[in-house]
């Protein structure tokens, strides 16, 4: 039985545009479990990015309740979300957002030190952070106009880890990044899932969705189904079938 | 008449506002010295040079005396300037003190225009904040005015329309008749009574009718049957085939009459159809103006109710709260209570009253066409309530259900979430 990281029960999130309500996310209840690498799939609009805001505490809901452990943030004013992101959630988008006036390494020191102000502790965890997702020494000094689109994007994977979060939230981290750095980045994210770590990540890209344990799918704000995969195993042709076969049911 | 009282009332007050700020505006102080005044104080304190410590001040000004290195002689009092160069920074006037034709000394005597000035400043000031206060407050009270009077009205009026657009004609309209749309808001629940009586007339009517084609095809089904049996029995006993064809021929065509009167009879059960019933999204949170506007006589308390999407046509659940309430203010004239929850995988609204409920016999025809209860032969009623809204609930992917709770009669409305297929 796995541990329960965050529950929803009837989540919504509405926006009002020129005085019409419109619902992106309807009554969704949903738990997300330790050490799961959950993948919430879904056509364009269906309101992915919504509730992946909602859930990691970016946003808050219209109506509903969403518990992290037994902490209920929706009810929390923006100061307090701000701490709870900061202590418990990481992030990785699709637009890094790498300060160009920082190393890389001072990028990664600087959001850890919002947590932790222990420089040498922060240093000695980030160099195993960045042999761990294979960047090297000479990188780390660069800025982030001298590097590769797939080594920041990595190097965004060490920032968004350097505090140790529950829960690391990706936003199409391989949207913006051609085939073979979006592959490393996607070793990289599998590589911290066999680490323990809790993955949520939004994507819209049937290769980064082989590498979740579990599948959500959503459809007009809902939840219309979930597949559960298994540990991702590299050319797994029964795995890969079981996929397809469900989103083909989703009518993707 | 009111209006134009109010409206005098507001021109009276800026009337005198503009006056008083007028009158300030007008109002010039005289700054002039008065120089006889000051002659004499020059004069008295020439007289008095050699025994200055005698001098008394009989002119009413303030001023200070000095010698002619800067020393203080004299002064009426404190706060004045007590050199030649604080008397220059005032702007005070200076003059010489002579004594047998030469300067002995200086008089500045003290300009006092400046505190005038700071006077006439605050003065202004005041008026100026007084005017903006009761401009400010006459202007609140007018927009609460209009609240009252034209927007609440309006508000209430709107709703009531939206009811009778919708075909509910059960909830009347309750305005005060001493407010400006008094007589206007009458004739509109007249209206409303009117076309409830019209309605009622038609229901009536519609009835009598369908009595009247029960009646008729009771009446007709048995001669045709008897023309089938004989049909039959002559078909049985015909010699030849040709006859035995014809009695066929008309056993064919009564069994024809019988299918045609019976789709005439339940041909008249398919009117509802008519009704269109376009669900969609909308708030949870909306369920409870839906709820005080069906409880118009305030019989019960606000539910809690937990935020979530519904699917639901607003008109039509509107429909079936105003008739659930109408139906207990009716037959059982009790306090109701008003729960909310998910059950059963919908959000379900339950109206309980505190009547005792019905027969348990009764209980499975309450939402049958044109079935009253026991209790309901007093009231007046066609026994198509419940029938519509249990449509309109279906219509909706919801469902209405009626039992007898601990108090009396509880009517449950559940209402489906939104996109609960895809949630099943």
């Amino acid at each position: 039985m796995k541990d329960v990281l965050l529950k929803t029960e009837c989540l919504s999130k509405s926006f009002s545009n020129g005085g019409m309500l419109r619902h992106i996310l309807k009554n969704i209840d949903l738990e997300l479990y330790a050490g799961d690498f959950t993948v919430i799939m879904g056509a364009s609009g269906a309101g992915k990015s919504t509730l992946l805001y909602a859930l990691s505490g970016m946003d808050k809901p219209s109506l509903g309740r969403i518990c992290f452990g037994e902490e209920e943030i929706s009810g929390y004013g923006q100061d307090q979300l701000a701490l709870f992101r900061r202590k418990h959630c990481g992030f990785v988008f699709q637009q890094i957002y790498l300060i160009d006036t920082m190393s890389v390494m001072d990028n990664v020191l600087a959001a850890g030190m919002l947590v932790n102000r222990d420089r040498k502790a922060l240093l000695k965890k980030a160099e195993e952070l960045f042999a761990a997702v294979g960047i090297s020494k000479e990188v780390q000094k660069k800025f982030p106009t001298q590097i590769s689109g797939g080594e920041a994007q990595r190097a965004g994977i060490v920032r968004a880890l350097i505090n140790q979060p529950k829960i690391l939230f990706a936003d199409e981290p391989t949207g913006a990044l051609n085939s073979k750095t979006g592959l490393d980045v996607l070793d990289t994210l599998t590589k911290c899932n066999e680490q323990g770590q809790s993955i949520v990540m939004v994507t819209h890209d049937m290769r980064s969705a082989r590498r979740g344990n579990r599948i959500l799918y959503l459809k007009d704000g809902a939840i219309l189904g979930e597949c559960a995969l298994g540990a991702y195993r590299s050319g797994d042709r029964e795995r890969q079938e079981a996929l397809s076969g469900f989103l083909r049911e989703m009518g993707w | 008449m009111k209006i134009r009282r109010l409206f005098v009332g507001f021109l009276a007050v800026f009337a005198v506002e503009v006056a008083a700020l007028a009158f300030l505006a007008a109002g010039d102080v005289d700054q002039a010295q008065d120089a006889v005044l000051v002659n004499e104080a020059v004069q008295s304190v020439e007289a008095d040079w050699h025994a200055l410590h005698r001098h008394k001040n009989t002119t009413g000004l303030s001023y200070v005396v000095l010698d002619r290195v800067g020393h203080v002689l004299f002064r009426t009092g404190p706060g004045l300037s007590e050199s030649i160069n604080a008397a220059v920074r005032h702007r005070d006037t200076i003059l010489d003190i002579e004594s047998k034709d030469a300067v002995v000394g200086k008089l500045i005597l003290y300009n006092d225009s400046v505190p005038l000035y700071r006077s006439r400043k605050r003065t202004a000031i005041v008026t100026l904040a007084a005017a903006a206060a009761l401009q400010s407050a006459v202007c609140i009270g007018y927009a609460w005015y209009l609240h009252r009077v034209i927007i609440k009205p309006f508000q209430t009026l709107n709703g009531f329309a939206e009811r009778i657009a919708g075909g509910n004609l059960d909830v009347p309209l309750e305005m005060d008749r001493q407010n400006l749309f008094g007589a206007f808001t009458e004739s509109f629940d007249i209206m409303r009574f009117e076309l409830k009586k019209a309605r009622h007339a038609q229901a009536k009517a519609n009835a009598e009718k369908k009595e009247l084609v029960a009646k008729l095809s009771h009446d007709v089904k048995t001669p045709v049957a008897s023309i089938k049996a004989a049909s039959e029995v002559g078909a049985a006993r015909a010699k030849d085939e040709k006859t035995r064809e014809n009695y066929r021929q008309i056993i064919r065509k009564a069994d024809q009459i019988n299918t045609l009167i019976t789709n005439l009879f339940t041909a008249s059960l398919e009117e509802l159809q008519q009704l269109t019933v376009v669900p969609e999204e909308m708030e949870s949170m909306e369920l409870r103006s839906l709820l005080d506007n069906a409880d118009y006589l305030h019989r019960a308390e606000a539910p809690e109710i937990f935020g979530c999407i519904l699917y639901a046509d607003r008109l039509r659940l509107q429909q079936v709260f105003d008739n659930i309430f109408a139906n207990a203010y009716k037959y059982a004239n009790t306090p109701l209570l008003v729960s909310c929850g998910p059950c059963d995988g919908f959000f379900s609204v339950c109206v309980e009253d505190d009547g005792g409920g019905v027969l348990e016999e009764e209980l499975p025809l309450l939402k049958e066409k044109f079935f009253r209860g026991g209790n309901a032969k007093h009231a007046e009623g066609a026994g198509l309530g419940l029938f519509i809204s249990d449509y309109f609930m279906q219509k909706m992917n919801g469902a209405l259900i009626v039992e007898n709770g601990a108090r009396g009669l509880k009517v449950a409305v559940r209402i489906a979430y939104a996109s609960s297929d895809a949630k099943k």
